[in-house]
Parts: structure tokens; C-alpha cells; sequence
């Protein structure tokens, strides 16, 4: 999985952020994004925020696109750009005390 | 046994989706979407949030012999209203569907993230599974 890691304040502002973006513009919410918090490896603690090539292109509102958002450019930067992304492995998300 | 393994034999062929499609992504962890959908489900209920996990089957139409699964995580937000959300690696969206109709759900799920061509063939509420305990 790639994308950010970060804390939970941060994701929490990014949610907030993208939900904004629509309601200013007098929509109503219809795609955000949360953070996941990782539940082990080096990252434990941490908060993870998808943000993979389809997290990128996910259809929004009128065939746009969150790239097409100058707040979601703006999300991006202050998490450090694309090339601060990372890749985690999935189990570093799963939660040991759920059984699929 | 069998019925305990249902929900990854329901999944078990994410890694079969088409090429160039954003499960394509996911070929290496199969079961990335069920994991996420069991953290987010885990979360979501520590905040009161009435959220459970979807499991579903479907066929692309355009690709005769094709089938894939997917999971995503179906919460309520915010309480106390009829807004219906389903989660996965894309983010949330938020669908128009009954709350009890997986099926629905499932179709809508599909219909808001772009991939009009997926019919979904099955569909069931995790914990609506049966276990053989």
C-alpha cells in the first residue's frame, strides 16, 4: 500500500480538508479520505494515509479527479510532495485481534 | 472449514482483475481489502459508529469469464443520519443504497468508484457468514 505516514492529527486534517473542498463549493460530501492507523512493524502508532496512483485518479464529482483539486495539490505539499510517499505492507494495518 | 474460509474464497481472485485497473495493484496482497476493511470496522466501532464489512463477487461484462472480489467497509456517518458511506483504498464514498441491501450497496460501491462495467454477483455481509463454531 503506498502513501503517507503520518499522525493522526494530520489525517484527520486532511479528511477535514477534502470534505471542505466540497462544501465550499456547494456540494455535498461525496469522496474523502481517511487515515488508518498501523498497528505494527516500524511504523507502529503511526497513521497511514493512502495515496497510490488510484487514490489519485478516483472519479469525483463531473469526471474530475483529486488532482484536479488545487486544495488536494495544496494536501499534497504539505505532506511532503508524491516522492515522500511510502509503501507499507498490508499486515502493518490489519488488526491481529480480528480474524478475516 | 469451508464456510470459515468463505469470505478469502470470496476474494481469493482480486489478483485475477484485468490488468491496467486499480486492483491491478493489489495482485501482490490479495487481501489488502479485507484487512483494511477489518481495521476500519474495528476503528469506526470504537467511535460509535454503526460500520460492518462488505464482501462481494462480480464480473466484468466486457471480459466474458472474468470474476473478481472486493471488500469494503460500510459505516453510517454522521450518526443519527441516513448517509450511507462504503470505504476501501480509494477513500470513501458515499453511495445511495438501503442500509440491509448488500446487493445494492455492493452495486453502488462499484458504480461511484468508475467501474460501471462490474455486475456484482454476490454479496453478503461479513459477519452474516456462518462459521462452522
Amino acid at each position: 500500500m503506498i502513501g503517507y505516514i503520518t499522525t493522526a492529527e494530520t489525517a484527520a486534517m486532511v479528511t477535514d480538508a477534502i470534505r471542505l473542498a466540497q462544501t465550499s463549493r456547494g456540494l455535498e460530501p461525496y469522496w474523502i479520505l481517511e487515515g488508518v492507523k498501523i498497528t505494527s512493524g516500524p511504523h507502529a502508532g503511526k497513521t497511514f494515509l493512502p495515496c497510490d496512483d488510484a487514490v489519485l485518479s478516483a472519479p469525483l464529482h463531473r469526471g474530475t479527479h483529486p488532482t484536479d483539486y488545487p486544495e488536494f495539490a495544496e494536501l499534497v505539499a504539505m505532506l511532503g510532495g508524491l516522492d515522500a510517499r511510502v509503501e507499507i505492507d498490508p499486515s502493518e494495518i490489519a488488526q491481529p485481534s480480528i480474524e478475516p | 472449514m469451508i464456510l470459515r474460509l468463505l469470505p478469502l474464497l470470496l476474494l481469493a481472485s482480486c489478483a485475477t482483475t484485468p490488468p491496467d485497473s486499480p486492483e491491478q495493484r493489489l495482485a501482490g496482497y490479495p487481501e489488502t481489502c479485507l484487512a483494511l476493511s477489518a481495521t476500519m470496522v474495528e476503528s469506526l466501532t470504537r467511535q460509535g459508529v454503526d460500520a460492518e464489512t462488505l464482501v462481494y463477487r462480480m464480473v466484468d461484462i466486457t471480459k466474458p469469464g472474468s470474476d473478481a472480489g472486493h471488500a469494503v467497509t460500510v459505516y453510517m456517518h454522521p450518526r443519527g443520519q441516513n448517509k450511507l458511506w462504503t470505504h476501501d483504498q480509494l477513500g470513501s464514498y458515499r453511495v445511495r443504497a438501503y442500509r440491509k441491501d448488500p446487493a445494492g450497496i455492493a452495486k453502488q460501491s462499484e458504480i461511484v468508484r468508475g467501474r460501471t462495467w462490474n455486475r456484482i454477483t454476490q454479496a453478503q455481509f461479513l459477519n452474516q457468514i456462518p462459521n462452522d463454531t
